[in-house]
């Protein structure tokens, strides 16, 4: 096990490495301005002016003064070239600076040997360098505010760049080596309580069948379970379907057909709330076909009185159709398995995902209730539990299978619904996570990120275009090219949005190696992601907000045929159950 | 030539030497990742097994299917005719028939049998037997001392002798009675009862009752009841039934909290105290004797349960579980689960249900 892990940590370090090290290169190399000036002229140049100044001396120059100044002025000459700013940087440092007569030393040293050829000059740097220090400080570059501006930007971007890159190592690290956290899972044995299942459903013909038959062959008592599909606004054979199988197995379905009232799932889960029993709500999407002991493996956490939600994992049954679905397989698989799973391992936040899992009625009572206006009731849902004190939880073994989208599409739109309703949830509850008491300091540091993670594409494409500003301007100072290059490289490394490093790893705790040969072919969807999340985000802020455009929502397509159904069961027809288990 | 145009020469091919090296590098990992795109090994879709219940005895079952399937039809021919020492071949394993009393076996003291077992009786092993691969008998299973298992079924009771050990599952359809020292690594389940005698390290047990041997449940002196009510704190949802408690606490002797409660701190319940909640500890949790949870228990540290206390829900413990003298689990209409890292069951504990260890279960000796 750890050599496998150590195999995943070096091939994906070693792999997204060299892609840090190519986009940083461009920094490395320098601007435009020392692509033409990197010749043998400018350092026999710096070497004239080094003899000139070594004939000349300073004398008078405080030796701090003078290192300190120098300092600034290494970093201010790197507009010429990042090789000739580090070779100035070199002598200067504190041992040196703190000499009291550095300059004057410096002066009287016998002059070395200036060669005419700029090979010479790049290979004998360091003994031109020795004489820098005495040189006379070149002028302070002039540089107006707002360039200023987009430095300090950038450098703002760099920091939350690497605040996200330090989480999710965290959380890989957590996944790789740390004990998994599953408190729950294993009762099994239990008074169980009522419970209602809610399967949204709106234009779902060629999947509700799979759900519902699934959903009638759990091992769950029955007298405790109320399967209840919501039914809304169909205009394909929804409810004929739905209604034939009420009458096929009397008094185990209750639907609610819903006909009118606002779009969406939240609006529709809000009316359905008056068909739930019992205390506990679980929620499927219409498309998802739940295992025999899924109910009771989601069912279990809410044992625990301070558990207001649970979220189980979600797995791609298309896995195989196409590009795209095994690329967000590889997504997917990432974000539960080590992001979700690490949360729940260091008692953060998990996220409530709005299938596949239950709300305490409670607990959402307390909360205020679904949410209608929300694209991301789930999202929005995990935050207003947590700031009213309850816990969701996460289970990594509670699996079912979903469908992933199957074109790009379909993706982008699915996208673009996620990342508004997530940066509505943070323009929601940012401000009241951060005051709220309830929540203890590292909790709240997690869930402050988690809220933020749509806005990181908006963030890194801020950064590309920040970077190519002070790249234009000849700006590249080099403690921040540095300090860029330091967090790009390891930005694609380990990255943002279960990037290289999760997915490596989740694949590997999958068990399922040979899909990890996709992953350079995710750079192609982190890109599409992230062009999809910005543009919903300025759609979010630009249309929704400031013009007050009614927010829509968007129906994920369905690739199932209802000709790939197995038939209708007749009326009457019952399904063998296992006897509850001892 | 000029030096400089040679300067310049050799800083053009080192930066073209860099580009070239940057780039192949940068496009090596997309060779496979085109193969395996255009001509897939591993594109389907995760496993989930839908079947899969979470029922205890899920491996004894699977193993008498298989067993069913593949071997009744010359089980049946052996039996009809007699043969009592023929051997099954089953895909790479073996299993060979036993009548009983039988020989072959008794020869075997001591030896390592790299066969199954398929008895057509009763079926004793004896002591020092080591089998790597399953052994079942459709009427009962008494396994000698020191015996090492892979896995055992039986269709009666099952017997496991002292220092024995069964190192996958082990599974009776009536009584399993588990004899001191005996070690469990892997499942025991029961379809009456199980027996464990003091010295028994398991890992998981399921049955609808499963006992530590030991002296008879105490009668507990009653304390008066008193209701408590939360000085601190606040409720959790709108009518209060969910209360947090935001520090440790301490509940005094014959107090009764008719509410889920949930402690941001370490919680000591005194003597004969009632919760008729569920109950959540951030922290340790110590109770004294006759001690009554009706609801749930969750702790996040290590329990202590006192002698001869009542706990009707499940209990999970993040850390160690030390059940005292007499403590019960459930109860015959009400089935339950018990888990926690580490567990320690003294004399006379029983639990109706489940108990999992997930890393190491013990019987406390006397």
């Amino acid at each position: 096990m750890a050599y496998r892990m150590k195999q995943a940590v070096l091939a994906t370090t070693a792999w997204s490495s060299v892609c840090g090290l190519v986009v940083c290169s461009l920094g490395l190399w320098g601007t435009p301005a020392q692509a033409l000036t990197l010749t043998p002229a400018l350092g026999q140049v710096q070497a004239e002016q080094g003899e000139a100044a070594r004939v000349a001396g300073e004398p008078d120059r405080p030796a701090a003064q003078h290192a300190s100044k120098a300092k600034a002025k290494a970093s201010a000459q790197s507009r010429r070239g990042a090789v000739h700013a580090a070779t100035l940087a070199t002598p200067v440092n504190a041992q040196e600076a703190e000499l009291p007569d550095t300059g004057l030393s410096l002066a009287m040293s016998p002059a070395p040997t200036l060669p005419d050829s700029a090979d010479a000059v790049l290979f004998r740097a360091p003994e031109v360098n020795a004489l820098v220090p005495a040189l006379p400080p070149p002028p302070e570059p002039e540089w107006p505010l707002w360039l200023e501006a987009v430095r300090w930007a950038f450098l703002v971007v760099v920091g939350l760049l690497a605040v996200y890159t330090v989480r999710h190592w965290l959380f890989t690290m957590n996944r790789l080596f740390a004990r998994t956290r599953a408190p729950y899972v294993d009762i099994v044995d239990a008074t169980w309580p009522q419970v209602t299942v809610f399967i949204a459903a709106h234009n779902e013909e060629a999947v509700i069948a799979g759900c519902l038959e699934a959903l009638l062959d759990v091992d769950y008592p029955r007298d405790r379970l109320r399967i209840v599909p919501v039914n809304d606004r169909s205009k394909d054979r929804t409810r004929e379907i739905i209604d034939h199988y009420v009458q096929a197995y009397p008094g185990r379905i209750e639907p609610f057909h819903r006909t009118s009232g606002k779009p969406g799932k939240a609006a529709a889960l809000k009316d359905a709330m008056a068909y739930a029993q019992g205390d506990i709500v679980l929620v499927f999407d219409a498309d998802y076909v739940p295992g025999k002991g899924l109910l009771k493996q989601l069912v279990a956490p809410f044992f625990d009185p301070e558990v207001g939600a649970v979220m189980g994992r979600v797995v791609p049954v298309n896995a195989g159709a196409n590009l795209l679905t095994r690329l967000l397989d590889l997504e997917r698989s990432a974000g539960y398995q080590v992001d979700q799973q690490a949360r729940m391992n260091m008692g953060l936040v998990p996220q409530y995902g709005g299938t596949v899992g239950g709300i305490r009625c409670s607990a959402l009572a307390a909360a205020g209730g679904w949410h209608d206006d929300i694209l991301a009731e789930d999202t929005d849902m995990t935050y207003r539990l947590l700031l009213k004190g309850w816990k969701t939880v996460y289970q990594n073994r509670s699996e079912c299978y979903e469908e992933v989208p199957q074109q790009w599409a379909v993706r982008i739109r699915q996208i673009k619904r996620w990342s508004k309703g997530h940066n509505q949830a943070m323009m929601r509850h940012a401000r009241r996570l951060l005051t709220t008491s309830r929540v203890d300091g590292h909790t709240k540091l997690d869930a402050f990120l988690l809220l933020g993670v749509f806005m990181m594409p908006v963030v890194l494409a801020v950064a590309a275009v920040l970077t190519l500003v002070l790249y234009f301007a000849n700006v590249t100072l080099m403690p921040s090219v540095a300090l860029a290059v330091l967090a790009v490289a390891i930005y694609s490394s380990l990255g943002n949005f279960a990037a290289f490093f999760q997915i490596a790893a989740s694949v590997r705790l999958d068990g399922r190696h040979r899909r990890l040969r996709l992953l350079p072919f995710n750079t192609l969807g982190f890109v599409v992601s992230a062009t999809a999340i910005a543009d919903a985000t300025w759609d979010l802020f630009y249309n929704d907000w400031l013009r007050q455009r009614e927010l829509v929502w968007d129906k994920t397509a369905r690739y199932r045929t209802p000709s790939s159904l197995p038939p209708m069961p007749a009326a009457g027809a019952a399904i063998q159950t296992t006897p509850k288990a001892a | 030539m000029n030096l400089f145009d040679v300067a310049d020469l050799v800083h053009a091919g080192r930066v073209m030497l860099f580009w070239a090296l940057a780039l192949a590098v940068l496009l090596a990992p997309l060779w496979p990742a085109w193969r395996e795109w255009r001509h897939p090994t591993d594109d389907l879709p995760l496993p989930v097994v839908r079947h899969h219940s979470g029922d205890a005895r899920n491996f004894a079952a699977h193993f008498m299917r298989w067993l069913d399937e593949h071997a009744s039809e010359r089980l049946a021919w052996a039996t009809s005719h007699g043969d009592n020492s023929g051997v099954i071949a089953m895909g790479r394993q073996t299993f060979r028939l036993l009548g009983a009393p039988d020989s072959w076996l008794a020869q075997q003291h001591g030896q390592r049998i790299t066969e199954g077992l398929l008895a057509q009786g009763a079926l004793h092993l004896p002591a020092g037997t080591q089998c790597q691969w399953e052994v079942a008998s459709p009427i009962a299973v008494t396994v000698g001392e020191g015996c090492a298992l892979r896995a055992v079924a039986s269709g009666g009771p099952l017997t496991l002798g002292e220092r024995s050990q069964v190192l996958r599952w082990a599974d009776a359809a009536e009584v399993a009675h588990v004899h001191a020292h005996a070690v469990l690594a892997g499942r025991l389940t029961a379809g009456q009862a199980v027996v464990l005698a003091p010295g028994v390290q398991f890992t998981r047990l399921s049955a609808p009752r499963i006992t530590v041997e030991g002296p008879a449940i105490a009668t507990v002196v009653p304390t008066p009841a008193v209701d408590w009510a939360p000085d601190r704190g606040e409720a959790m949802d709108k009518i209060g039934r969910t209360w947090r408690y935001p520090a440790a606490l301490r509940l005094e002797a014959g107090a009764v909290v008719r509410q889920h409660l949930v402690v941001d701190g370490d919680l000591h319940i005194g003597h004969g105290a009632q919760v008729h909640g569920d109950l959540k500890v951030h922290g340790r949790l110590s109770t004294d004797e006759g001690v009554h949870l009706h609801g749930s228990l969750v702790v996040t540290g290590d329990a202590h349960l006192g002698a001869h206390s009542r706990l009707k829900g499940p209990v999970v413990c993040e850390g160690i579980l030390q059940a005292g003298l007499g403590v019960r689990f459930g109860t015959p209409d009400h089935t339950t689960t018990l888990t926690a890292r580490r567990i320690q069951l003294a004399q006379g504990v029983s639990v109706y249900g489940s108990v999992w260890a997930r890393e190491l279960g013990l019987t406390e000796t006397a």
